[in-house]
């Protein structure tokens, strides 16, 4: 299939007529969905969180829900709960906002720490189980999940443990201001968000997904993807290095990102251009790095420009 | 030099040839020969009046004898790409004066930015400053070349070595915090007799201290943190003083023994404080250790704070500076490897010692 007639490439261009000066967070995003995986996004209030999620939700006729976290959340709004009715005399289930395709959780870290767990189950399970009634989610099931950095008094952040569950954590960030002002023209005559057409639905992106999982990736990717990964289990300012979870989720996102540019196997430099998205969230840095405030992009990159990479000969 | 020699030894042959035999072409590649070195001269100066050089350094923390990537990012927003450049970075230890310099070669792309780096070591702890002196660029004959503006300084904190001192710390000193009862306010500690708070169970928290008659009432799991005593606890001076007479002098024992023995007071469950003498504020100042991580904050503070060459009577600069703050005992550790308790000289440190036999307190 040509690059341009895929269904993923048209769905980027629909969204980014409501999210615009942002094509690489779409890109992004987009890469992280066909790679079957959640999203995170880090952010202050106001960038276009939800915008973005709306616009995906459209472009890709996915029925979808939002929670806005607050304290007084409970789990039982999250996954559903069993109500008695009286007509019949029974319990029935009451659906949660997870029973969608795609749940925009906002401001996730404003909620008790038993609901986020609740969340954060729920998507590693891909199911719910109430009164010992197991109800499958409905597929595809993605969760943009939203946190706000700033003003974190009184919030639990999600611990660095649970982030693995998170195929990518990302910031949008303010967009640049010639484009602020067209969003801003843009928001005064219409809804940017009316301007996007569905071009696919649940069923094709389930097909799609599986399709990714064909994409082909030589040994020699997967041994440059094992040495970065290692390289971060011995790196002396990283607690906890990349797991094995994390592997995994670098090597489907380079191979939907391999799909996106019209290949069916992947390059090494796909792995270059993923590996920071996937893993920064993933590792657990050290007192020394966090006293001398290193972050952890700024060593996967140096890892990164360490790490020889595999070279590409055209036969 | 030998590139020119070997220039005008080419020129000269050519131009005698082509007189000698009377051969146009010959003329021709003369006229080549000297046309051709002036204009990629030229063209090298408009390339180096576009291009720009900063240092490069990705982490700006590293450990001692662990390479660091270090370099030069170049900037060339001509269309020409430039075949051989060499790039000089100075390096000096704030801690010691000598700077070092690092050379080394590259080529840098067209309309874009290249990055050169090399790795460098250091085996002295401190704070390094690195920048670039230079970095100059040939022309495609390697003929002539050309300076390119640089700017830009960076940092690298070279983390001193991290172990633990054997501390003995004696019943009389350790009585001193048991016996306080004052405790702190603001921060939780270990002391059973006195109830800090009450809170929501955290990931992490110990079984023992579930408070059932809490959890039964709010019907979740509530544990309690015990108080913290301030009574007197150990105070550490790290005197970075450097006689003017001395040499090239290594501060590093002075901190990593420091910081050793306040692990060792960690580890004992000890709540040290450790203050030194600020040469750049001109100011005493201290920090409370309460963990590991403390330790690295220490380490980066006084690294700001430097070494300074006068005598200062610090357990006195305390006191002046931080009336308030008693201390059940006061160590202090020179640059020479000394120590001394209360104001009496102990010995000298060394670190197998300290690792092996420890100090007694």
């Amino acid at each position: 299939m040509k690059q341009t007639e895929s269904p993923a490439i048209r769905a980027i261009q629909e969204i980014k007529k409501a999210v615009i000066g942002k094509d690489d967070c779409i890109i992004k995003v987009m890469t992280a969905i066909l790679a079957g995986g959640h999203i995170l996004i880090e952010d202050v209030p106001g960038v276009g969180k939800t915008t973005l999620a709306l616009a995906f939700s459209k472009a890709l006729h996915l029925e979808q829900n939002r929670i806005q976290f607050t304290p007084d959340v409970l789990p039982g709004d999250v996954t559903g709960f069993s109500l008695y009715q009286k007509a019949t005399g029974t319990f029935e289930y009451q659906p949660g906002a997870v029973m969608c395709n795609l749940l925009l959780a906002d401001e996730i870290n404003r909620t008790s720490p038993k609901t986020q767990a609740a969340l954060l189950e729920v998507m590693e399970e891909g199911k719910v189980t109430v009164d010992q009634i197991t109800h499958e989610l409905p597929k595809p099931f993605v969760v943009i999940a939203t946190q706000n950095p700033v003003g974190s008094a009184g919030t639990s952040m999600l611990p660095q443990s649970q982030l693995d569950r998170f195929m990518i954590c990302m910031h949008i960030g303010y967009p640049d201001m010639k484009y602020e002002l067209e969003i801003v023209k843009g928001k005064i005559t219409t809804d940017p968000l009316d301007l996007v057409e569905p071009v696919m639905n649940g069923a094709q992106l389930l097909r799609l997904q599986d399709e990714i999982h064909k994409i082909y990736i030589h040994d020699a990717v997967y041994q440059y993807i094992g040495k970065l990964v290692n390289a971060t289990r011995k790196h002396s300012l990283i607690e906890l290095g990349i797991s094995p979870r994390g592997t995994i989720a670098l090597a489907r996102m380079v191979q939907a990102l391999a799909y996106l540019r019209g290949r069916n196997y992947v390059l090494p430099v796909d792995v270059e251009e993923v590996f920071i998205d996937v893993e920064a969230h993933r590792i657990q840095l050290n007192g020394k790095a966090r006293v001398n405030r290193v972050t952890a992009e700024q060593i996967l990159k140096d890892i990164l420009e360490g790490t020889t990479k595999p070279s590409v000969v055209r036969k | 030099m030998k590139n020119k020699l070997l220039y005008f030894g080419l020129l000269v042959v050519t131009l005698y040839l082509a007189i000698l035999y009377d051969s146009p072409m010959l003329l021709g590649f003369g006229l080549m020969e000297m046309v051709l070195p002036v204009i990629s001269g030229i063209l090298m100066l408009w390339t180096a009046a576009h291009m720009k050089a900063q240092i490069y350094l990705p982490i700006g923390v590293a450990e001692k004898e662990q390479p660091v990537n270090v370099g030069v990012r170049i900037e060339n927003k001509s269309r020409i790409p430039v075949s051989r450049l060499e790039a000089k970075i100075k390096i000096q230890n704030r801690f010691y004066q000598p700077e070092k310099e690092v050379i080394f070669q590259g080529m840098a792309d067209g309309r874009g930015t290249t990055r050169l780096t090399t790795a460098i070591t250091s085996s002295q702890c401190g704070l390094v400053a690195l920048w670039v002196e230079q970095v100059k660029i040939w022309d495609l004959f390697h003929l002539f070349g050309k300076r390119i503006e640089t700017d830009g300084k960076e940092e690298l904190s070279v983390l001193p070595e991290y172990y633990e001192a054997l501390l003995e710390i004696t019943p009389q000193i350790r009585e001193q915090l048991i016996e306080s009862e004052e405790y702190d306010e603001k921060r939780p500690g270990d002391d059973p007799s006195q109830i800090f708070q009450i809170r929501e169970y955290r990931e992490g928290d110990r079984m023992q201290r579930i408070h059932w008659k809490a959890s039964a009432r709010t019907s979740q799991l509530m544990v309690k943190d015990y108080s913290m005593p301030i009574g007197l606890g150990a105070l550490l001076l790290f005197d970075l003083q450097v006689p003017e007479e001395s040499g090239a002098v290594f501060l590093d024992q002075a901190i990593e023994y420091g910081l050793a023995i306040l692990q060792g007071f960690l580890n004992q469950e000890y709540p040290p404080r450790a203050a030194w003498y600020n040469c750049r504020t001109q100011n005493m100042e201290q920090i409370e250790i309460r963990e590991t991580e403390d330790l690295y904050l220490l380490t980066s503070r006084l690294f700001q704070a430097g070494s300074y060459r006068e005598e200062i009577l610090l357990e006195e600069a305390y006191k002046h500076s931080y009336p308030q703050d008693g201390y059940s005992i006061c160590l202090r550790i020179t640059t020479d490897g000394q120590w001394w308790e209360d104001g009496i000289l102990k010995g000298e440190l060394t670190r197998t010692g300290l690792e092996t036999e420890g100090i007694s307190v």
